[in-house]
């Protein structure tokens, strides 16, 4: 019965619609947008966002408003998709800004810095402190308009063919490492490389590389580099929680019904919810199963973490003096970052760790 | 014409995501629902995400799809909502389940339970843990559908007129703490007492109550409990993520049109997101006055906490025996939890450990 019901509200839901198309134009008009991902599909927690906000948007407007998602390369490179949202190419990307630290630093404050905030802290600045309008502010220099549309939590330090004991060993290592943390690294001594996904296992196994960082367990596990190189190294600390983003071309943005516009910042809110949700749930069983097949997990030693926090202060002094946009987003960074971890050191803290420490027990 | 181009274009995956439900669509129909929260609107960081939901609901139908949040009391009062929804007098409310658990204590696992998950993993559980499965198949028998809306993060364990050093210090404490905490917080020799958020501070003040929890900083400061009970101690271990929700009656949500669903999905998880983000952005500065006027900041000891985790055990042990739904609720989620921490305790712990000790150094 509900289903013959159902069949009848949509023959006429249908009828309706097309009756009386012209009437509601304005506020439900026919769409089709393209989004470009910076991932390929084989990442399927981060692609996985872009079909989440496909599919929301998709339903809450009865396919009115259809994204269609592409996958990296499909339409452009994964790494050229600022330019194609810049360029209106396609409306809409998701990706991580760090990307884009060749066109100007202050994009990688809002994805990941060393040191930076947690994910939850991370999003906190976003929501409720100066983030979402700090970033919007400087992305309208690049003609987009920026969603938060996920995070994958702490990331790991990445798989190294031998043991790293102390600063010294770091001098000379081949890291394929991106970014603002191979700049930070690069003053300890190692020789960031650039590679693609797909080439990081064979460059390991061949030992041209010496060591390389993905995400994390679940994204990890997939691409094999615990066969090749089996010390992986925690934390992560130059993605304490890795934001990443709809980037949307302005234009298209503002074109936009206010409908619409609702319906894409609440779904991006879902993939934000389910991204976290999708690593958070994943990750322990895949780090088992890497520990399973001989993975040996080690700290980063204290000296080491020292020395890093060094180079990435210095990092972020010098390009605070170099472009005023880094330094006024990173001084709210900053100050946001302190305030957060004097609060997080007392309740969420000392919960986690009393349940770390009994977990077994109970 | 439009379904003919995108027909040939079927064999990308968002676009056949979107196509497997062409005959969806539907007209969107005036609705107006009612949304009792169990919160006081004095409480704007929960109450606050209720009116994110409805407003995002609004916004995204043009105004079709109105959902009017009243604050607790104003139609039935806060602890009721949930029998509100079930006998239909309202639509939906928002609530914490554990304020039921009276029914059944099984409610008490979408909130929180003492020693459960933190906000993150409670999140992750709902969604990819099964914990959305198992809750709804329970609330089934109360006519409700829950939707995951918002979160606190972890709690404070309260304000204390006396320092509390041993566990023989918890005898006789006459403690305002809420439903199932204080259960097992009985166990210990306090004596739970239910006492509304007004009436909390001049028993305080009087004597005639010796301890209250409430919820963390940026909500205790705004009763002043900190001038009348000075010892605020921490963690909350009873709460360690509590979730809030959204109860929408069964019938209701049935009829809803596919894109109402949806967009109640989307705008929930928005609610999620930011009451979260209020939590953890106002906090800080309420946690850094709170100590300025006097409040004297005091970790449980580690045989209270170690008390306090056999008495919760103790506890779950004792229901599970003679409740079946809540013996397979407790063991998915025990799993789960055990399983988070695993992997907690590898990259998220050691980055915030780090960031915590040295926040003022960087």
């Amino acid at each position: 019965m509900k289903r013959r019901e159902f069949l009848t509200a949509a023959g006429a839901g249908m009828a309706t619609s097309l009756i009386a198309a012209p009437a509601i134009a304005q506020s439900a008009p026919e769409l089709k947008w393209r989004l470009t991902a910076s991932w390929p599909k084989s990442l399927d927690t981060l692609y996985g966002s872009c079909e989440t906000m496909a599919k929301y948007v998709a339903e809450a407007t009865d396919n009115k408003f259809h994204i269609q998602v592409f996958a990296a390369g499909e339409i452009v490179p994964g790494l050229q998709v600022l330019d194609a949202v810049q360029n209106n190419t396609v409306e809409m990307n998701h990706t991580a800004t760090y990307y884009f630290i060749g066109k100007e630093p202050t994009w990688a404050l809002f994805c990941a810095v060393p040191f930076s905030v947690n994910a939850r802290q991370q999003n906190a600045w976003y929501y409720e402190g100066e983030g979402l309008k700090l970033m919007n502010d400087f992305a309208k220099k690049s003609n987009v308009y920026c969603l938060v549309g996920g995070n994958t939590g702490a990331q790991m330090g990445g798989w190294f063919r031998k043991e790293i004991k102390t600063v010294n060993d770091l001098k000379g290592l081949k890291f394929r490492i991106g970014g603002w943390a191979g700049k930070t690294l690069q003053k300890l001594g190692v020789v960031p490389q650039q590679l693609a996904g797909g080439d990081i296992y064979p460059a390991l196994e061949k030992g041209t590389i010496d060591a390389a960082e993905w995400v994390g367990p679940y994204d990890d596990e997939k691409l094999g580099f615990h066969k090749v190189a089996p010390y992986y190294y925690y934390p992560g600390w130059w993605e304490g929680g890795t934001a990443n983003h709809f980037m949307i071309n302005l234009d298209k943005w503002n074109e936009l019904p206010k409908g619409y516009q609702a319906i894409v910042t609440a779904a991006a809110a879902l993939c934000a919810v389910e991204q976290q949700g999708r690593y958070d749930a994943r990750n322990p069983a895949a780090l088992r199963r890497l520990l399973a097949a001989g993975t040996k997990l080690q700290p980063f030693s204290q000296a080491i973490m020292e020395a890093c926090l060094k180079a990435s202060q210095e990092v972020n002094a010098e390009a605070s003096a170099s472009s005023p946009d880094y330094k006024k987003v990173w001084d709210s960074l900053h100050a946001f970052r302190n305030e957060e971890y004097f609060w997080w050191q007392v309740a969420e803290f000392s919960y986690d760790n009393f349940m770390i420490r009994t977990g077994v027990r109970a | 014409m439009q379904r003919r181009r995108f027909l040939k274009l079927g064999g990308f995956a968002a676009a056949a995501t979107t196509l497997a439900k062409p005959a969806i669509a539907q007209s969107t129909p005036e609705l107006k629902w009612r949304l009792t929260s169990s919160f006081p609107k004095s409480l704007d960081t929960i109450y606050g995400a209720a009116e994110v939901c409805a407003k995002a609901v609004a916004e995204a139908t043009d105004n079709k799809f109105q959902i009017q949040v009243f604050a607790g009391g104003e139609i039935v009062p806060g602890l009721q909502a949930a029998d509100a929804v079930q006998s239909g007098t309202v639509e939906m409310c928002q609530t914490a389940s554990y304020y039921y658990f009276g029914k059944d204590p099984t409610f008490a696992f979408g909130t929180a339970i003492p020693f459960g998950l933190n906000s993150r993993m409670q999140t992750a559980w709902m969604y990819f843990g099964g914990g959305m499965e198992l809750m709804n198949e329970f609330y089934k028998k109360f006519n409700i559908y829950a939707i995951p809306a918002g979160n606190t993060g972890a709690q404070m364990g309260g304000w204390f007129r006396k320092e509390i050093k041993e566990v023989s210090d918890l005898s006789g404490l006459k403690m305002r703490i809420g439903g199932f905490a204080g259960r097992v917080i009985s166990k210990l020799g306090v004596v739970p007492q239910q006492i509304a958020g007004g009436d909390i501070y001049p028993a305080l003040e009087k004597g005639t109550l010796d301890a209250c929890e409430w919820v963390g900083p940026y909500d205790d400061e705004k009763l002043g409990f900190h001038k009348v009970a000075q010892y605020y101690y921490y963690p909350g271990w009873w709460e360690g993520g509590p979730m809030i929700h959204n109860f929408i009656n069964m019938d209701k949500w049935n009829a809803l049109p596919p894109a109402y669903k949806s967009l109640i999905r989307t705008a929930s998880s928005l609610a999620n997101e930011t009451m979260q983000a209020k939590y953890d952005a106002g906090n800080p500065a309420a946690l850094k006055r709170l100590i300025a006027g006097g409040a004297q900041l005091r970790p449980f000891s580690p045989a209270i906490m170690d008390a306090s985790l056999r008495a919760a055990l103790d506890l779950y042990s004792e229901v599970s025996s003679t409740n079946a739904d809540f013996k397979k609720v407790w063991n998915a989620l025990l799993a789960f939890r055990n399983d988070q921490y695993y992997w907690w305790q590898v990259a998220e712990l050691t980055y915030d450990a780090y960031l915590a000790r040295n926040r003022l150094r960087t």
